[in-house]
């Protein structure tokens, strides 16, 4: 698998300003029980990996941050503003937390430019000049900005997840979420989406990232979550989880995941 | 065949050329020739049988009896028409009467078609089950039998005029049609469409500057609202400066029957009813696959980049679900004027029942008239179908 | 939070029952009638409609009904008068058909096959398709017209059309998945033929008997033309003379077709002075095709060149050349025609004896009907829409266009044209003394209609199926045919069939136009009672009997084809 070569998470710093907040969380699905007592703290800066087997609420946790799905019970705070039912939270939180999706969820009736100029024209009020500009620069960032005019069917896979991740670059959100960003790519796209996500870390951005790479987590990552049947088993620092894990499962998890 | 081919190698003579029947190119054009030789044995073969026929039983051909008056009344013309007017002007009185019920229908099917599709994908559980069972209901039965039903069942049996069904005293239903007031324009009236065109001259020329503006400076204005206020405001205020200039000319019940008014026929009412009802249990599944056709990720996309549910619905999901909707919905549009031909089941006079029906008794002339009637509708079909395809490759998805 | 917090272990959280006002029966409610106020108001319109319905429809249809009775004064007129329908219910069920026993039977059958044919492990599958394709038709024909003295010089022509379809169906049973080599399977086909050829060529003896032919020349000449076939179909049973029959198969078949052909000219001798009839080497050499195409499509797997493609031609050839020689050939070709009627009058006049008396279509009626152009219409339909599709994806620009412009021109009328056109113009199409019956008509028409529709149903099939599988069957060295018959047709047939059941739903609905041109269906048959100067005034009752017909059969139908659209979905 791709690694993030570059041993560069000692250059980052962390900051003690608290970014997003989960308290005693809990969701159900119907009557299945899938996220049992979160409680997390995220402080600006931080680069968080959450793994977790299949169906552990490793998904469904970061889709919590943002309310694409609704918990049932506990306090979820971002940036000092509490989700509830109130719409105008929502929005004020969604517009300030990006998230890069499994499978890209690019509008494909809109160029890449169109793509990444919609939420900055109708939610930040840009005038279109500007935001394209704006989406210029980020497109530049992912290195591919010769593929502004085209429609995101006509990029390959490894493009359309650096758009996305423009995307929502554009919105200058304060807490990027990844779920599972390169679990839809082939080997050889993987490396590239890493690269513009390392460099997205080493420019101080907050992170989540649900995935299995475990090469980044161990180089970019400040904190390592291990997610369980709906529940935090351990959370520890990148270097003590790999080499002492503390508890069985996550040391069965580990040896399925790094000697297949 | 080995020790053949070994041969060839070592000599390397040209390829020897295959029999004419393993010859691809020889093959393909012998089928062909076969085919359309059959065809036109075929051709000749029913067009001789044909002539004899039509000679032997006295049947003029060719298309002069266009010209000839026709001698019979139909009851619902939209141009002028009366006995002494020709086949071809009885022609165009079908022809449009069956554009009106087809257009007609179009519009109400589509506009209840959107309304039951939406329901059904309703979180109101009790909505969603009420346009399911309609949808299952009606799709599941014959159209023919919905119309006999609204026509024989419901219309037909209404009382006559002197027990009309009034609504407000001033809708009258009855055995002979639905009779509603007409509207006369009076002088000083044509402020009213007057206002109507510089509202909607205002409304483009609104969305314009509102769109120029917001790429801009990044204002937005709020469109569809203002626009709602002049289209509504500005006749309405044309209509109270000028004094309300229109008159109403009421159906009133003059010996045996309404005069005055407009009159919709029973025939009209229940082939609409039928038509329309019908064809909005196809839309609505049109509509509602449309819908579900846009993944879910992409609204969870919009909203992650934080935008509202209506500039998703405008921005995402519509233009996406549109692209889906659109060519299924209009070969229902089709089948909505193919199928308005039923007509001819309950006397409302379309083309069918006028040319291809009471023209055929008269003139006999069966192969002209049924060739006519066929080649408009075919007509109407290619047309629309061309659109369509045309349509369908300028919006298509542009992929890899 | 009110709740007293807990803490446990990492990794040792319970599941624990869900807040009371996300699930149960409030949390239901809370979620789908009443979660926001908009939520509220719609459910309450929805409450309102439901109560402005469902009572006055119950009210109408049972509680203020009359159910029993015979005459209208047993209705005492408050709600619906079900009397109407039960004293209707014969005719709106099979018409005037005065034998019911036969149409029940019939629909006994069927209905026989086709439970067997859903039961999922039965074995024996393919024969029962066999049988619903092949036998089943003609058994149906036999028991709905009726086999008497008054109509057997009509069976001939019968005999061909259905054998005709039969030899259609046959030619599509690979793509069944019932392959050659299921020697069992072919044998009982042959099977069938042979009694169908026995058939025509026993009138054949009974018409040379006729004209005077000694009565030993008429037996050895049926004996001749049946014999090779049924040689042939019990050699097929058994595998050490399987392969020697595969191995020589064209050459058998000319066998066959010169003895065949010796066979019909036997007795045919004795009708040389018959003016105006038929030559007898035109039916001789009918014959010998007839058999030859009755295998031919049985010889696919052989490389047969020259005779093996010509033997291939035979299929369409054989229809026409069928149709020449027993309905006659058109006057411009000048073979004169063949009377059968007029010649052999006195002879079956004679014979009084009936078995099973003959009905006249226009004592058809009611469902049964409806099933009858339905069922004929689909299973017409899709061995032309088959055809039809292939035709529209060919490279070869004539056949394509002429495919082309069929499919876009049937689509492109409403049926009701069709159904008008049959009715009228097709009378003026055939020669002169030709006539067909009005619902034999209408089928055509219907069939060809809804032909258009299948050949499209069946293009999306053959274009779902991926590049690949072509590639691969040509890499395997298949020519077109094969390739066809034996790769794609069989993936993408599977693939339609929930398009096909809908064309039949569609089809079914449709058939209610056939009242149109003055034939009672289902529907028509309601319309008739509804219509009686004794029975005015019910036609609600009548519509909802019949609508509530229609609805069984294409909601189920609509819920069996959404079933195995998801089953198909998952499958992959």
């Amino acid at each position: 698998m791709a690694k993030a070569t570059r041993k560069s998470s000692k250059r980052m710093t962390v900051s003690q300003e608290v970014m997003i907040q989960m308290i005693d969380v809990h969701k159900w699905y119907g009557q299945f029980h899938v996220l049992k007592d979160i409680n997390l703290t995220v402080n600006k800066g931080e680069r968080i990996v959450i793994c977790g087997p299949s169906g552990s609420g490793k998904s469904t946790l970061i889709r919590c941050i943002n309310r694409l799905e609704e918990h049932q019970r506990g306090q979820i705070i971002v940036e000092g503003t509490e989700l509830t039912g109130d719409l105008k939270h929502v929005e004020l939180i969604r517009s300030e937390v990006g998230m890069v999706f499994q499978h890209f969820n690019l509008f494909p009736h809109l160029t890449v430019m169109e793509n990444l100029c919609l939420a900055p024209i109708w939610v930040r009020k840009m005038p279109r000049q500007e935001a394209e500009e704006v989406a210029m620069n980020y497109l530049e960032r992912v290195k591919i900005p010769e593929q502004a005019r085209k429609y995101p069917g006509q990029l390959s896979g490894g493009q359309q997840q650096r758009v996305a991740i423009a995307r929502s670059l554009c919105m200058s959100p304060k807490v990027m979420l990844f779920d599972e960003p390169t679990s839809a790519l082939d080997p050889e796209m993987i490396k590239e989406v890493l690269d513009v996500m390392v460099e997205l870390a080493e420019s101080g951005m907050t992170m989540l990232c649900v995935t299995h790479e475990m090469g980044f987590a161990k180089t970019v990552s400040n904190r390592v979550i291990f997610m369980d049947e709906g529940q935090i088993i351990e959370e520890n620092e990148p270097e003590e989880f790999f080499n002492h894990p503390r508890s069985d499962r996550t040391k069965l998890f580990l040896s399925q995941i790094l000697h297949h | 065949m080995a020790a053949e081919k070994k041969e060839a190698l070592v000599l390397a003579k040209p390829p020897a050329k295959p029999p004419i029947w393993n010859d691809p190119r020889y093959r393909a054009l012998f089928f062909q020739v076969l085919v359309l030789g059959g065809i036109i044995l075929l051709c000749v073969f029913l067009v001789h049988n044909t002539l004899a026929n039509l000679a032997r039983q006295g049947i003029a051909s060719g298309f002069e009896f266009l010209g000839r008056t026709s001698g019979f009344s139909i009851s619902m013309h939209l141009i002028s028409y009366a006995e002494e007017n020709t086949y071809f002007r009885a022609f165009l009185v079908g022809l449009l009467n069956t554009l009106l019920v087809s257009v007609i229908g179009i519009v109400l099917a589509t506009i209840f078609g959107f309304i039951l599709g939406i329901a059904r994908l309703s979180k109101n559980w009790l909505i969603a089950k009420l346009a399911t069972v309609y949808i299952e209901t009606l799709r599941n039965i014959p159209l023919l039998l919905q119309l006999f039903f609204w026509y024989f069942g419901i219309l037909r049996q209404l009382p006559g005029p002197r027990n009309s069904i009034a609504l407000f005293d001033t809708f009258f239903l009855n055995i002979r049609g639905l009779f509603s007031p007409q509207p006369i324009p009076q002088p000083g009236f044509w402020w009213i469409p007057a206002a109507l065109g510089v509202a909607i001259a205002g409304i483009i020329f609104l969305a314009r500057w509102a769109r120029k503006r917001q790429e801009q400076t990044g204002e937005q204005f709020p469109v569809f609202w203002t626009s709602l206020g002049l289209i509504i405001g500005l006749p309405l205020i044309a209509t109270l400066i000028t004094g309300f200039p229109l008159k109403w000319n009421y159906p009133e019940l003059q010996g045996f029957n309404f005069q005055g008014g407009l009159v919709l026929i029973p025939e009209f009412v229940a082939l609409v009813l039928a038509l329309s009802l019908y064809t909005a249990t196809f839309i609505a599944e049109i509509v509602r696959a449309g819908i579900l056709g846009v993944s879910h990720g992409q609204t969870e996309a919009a909203y992650s980049l934080g935008l509202r549910p209506t500039p998703t619905l405008r921005l995402v999901i519509i233009p996406q679900a549109l692209r889906i909707i659109i060519p299924p919905l209009t070969s229902q549009y089709l089948n909505l004027t193919k199928n308005s031909s039923l007509a001819a089941a309950i006397a409302y006079p379309d083309l069918v029942l006028v040319f291809a029906g009471t023209v055929l008794m008269q003139t006999g002339q069966a192969v002209e008239i049924i060739g006519i009637t066929m080649a408009v509708y075919l007509t109407i079909s290619l047309l629309i179908s061309g659109l369509m395809n045309w349509y369908n490759k300028k919006m298509a998805l542009v992929e890899r | 939070m009110s709740e007293k917090k807990q803490h446990y272990e990492p990794g040792k959280h319970p599941d624990q029952a869900p807040p009371v006002t996300a699930v149960g029966a409030i949390g239901w409610l809370r979620q789908n009638l009443f979660s926001s106020w908009s939520n509220v108001v719609l459910t309450i319109v929805a409450l309102y409609i439901l109560y402005q319905l469902v009572p006055g429809v119950i009210k109408w249809a049972f509680i203020d009904a009359d159910w029993v009775g015979t005459t209208r004064q047993d209705c005492s007129r408050e709600g619906a008068c079900w009397v109407f329908i039960h004293v209707w219910f014969k005719q709106l069920m099979y018409g005037r058909y005065p034998e019911i026993w036969r149409i029940n039977i019939a629909y006994l059958l069927l209905v026989v096959g086709m439970i067997l044919l859903f039961i999922p492990r039965f074995r024996w599958k393919h024969w029962v398709a066999v049988f619903l394709l092949v036998v089943y038709p003609m058994i149906a024909t036999v028991l709905f017209t009726g086999l008497s003295a008054g109509n057997i010089e009509a069976w001939p022509y019968r005999l061909m059309v259905l054998s005709a379809l039969a030899i259609a169906i046959l030619a599509l049973l690979p793509l069944l998945g019932i392959r050659r080599e299921r020697s069992a399977v072919v044998a009982i086909l042959l099977l069938i033929f042979v009694p169908l050829w026995g058939l025509s060529a026993s009138s054949t003896w009974t018409a040379g008997l006729l004209y005077g032919a000694p009565p030993w020349a008429a037996f050895i000449g049926v004996l001749l033309a049946t014999l090779p076939m049924v040689t042939l179909a019990v050699a097929l049973m058994f595998s050490q003379w399987r392969t020697l029959i595969w191995e020589h198969f064209w050459q058998l078949c000319i066998v066959v077709a010169i003895i065949t052909c010796v066979g019909f000219l036997v007795p045919l001798w004795a009708w040389q002075d018959t003016a105006g009839s038929t030559p007898p080497w035109v039916m001789a050499l009918t014959a010998a095709l007839l058999s030859l195409a009755a295998i031919s499509p049985w010889g696919y797997e052989r490389d047969a060149g020259l005779p093996g493609q010509l033997a291939r031609l035979l299929l369409p050839a054989y229809l026409f050349i069928a149709y020449l020689v027993f309905a006659g050939p058109p006057d411009f070709l000048n073979f004169g025609s063949l009377d059968w009627t007029a010649n052999t009058e006195p002879f079956f006049a004679s014979l009084k004896e009936t078995t099973l008396p003959e009905v006249e279509t226009p004592l058809w009626g009611g469902l049964f009907l409806t099933l009858v152009i339905a069922i004929t219409g689909i299973v017409a339909s899709l061995p032309i829409g088959i055809v039809l599709a292939l035709g529209r994806r060919s490279h070869m620009p004539i056949i394509r266009a002429v495919c082309v412009g069929f499919i876009e021109f049937w689509r492109g009328v409403p049926l009701i044209t069709v159904l008008f056109m049959s009715s009228v113009m097709f009378p003026l199409f055939m020669p002169e003394g030709v006539n067909f019956d009005k619902l034999v008509r209408a089928l055509v028409g219907v069939a060809i209609f809804s032909a258009a529709y299948m050949a499209e149903v069946v293009r999306g099939g053959l274009q779902a199926i991926p590049k690949g599988q072509y590639e691969a069957a040509q890499a395997l060295g298949l020519s077109y045919p094969k390739m066809m018959v034996f790769i794609v047709l069989p993936q993408a047939l599977k693939l339609v069939i929930p398009g096909i059941v809908n064309t039949f739903i569609g089809l079914f609905k449709d058939t209610t136009l056939v009242l149109i041109i003055g034939l009672f269906d289902f529907l028509g048959m309601a319309q008739l009672a509804a219509t009686n100067p004794d029975w005015l005034g019910f036609a609600v009752e009548g519509y909802v009997f019949t609508g509530f017909g229609f609805w069984i059969f294409c909601f189920s139908m609509s819920r069996y084809s959404q079933y195995l659209e998801k089953k198909l979905h998952t499958g992959h």
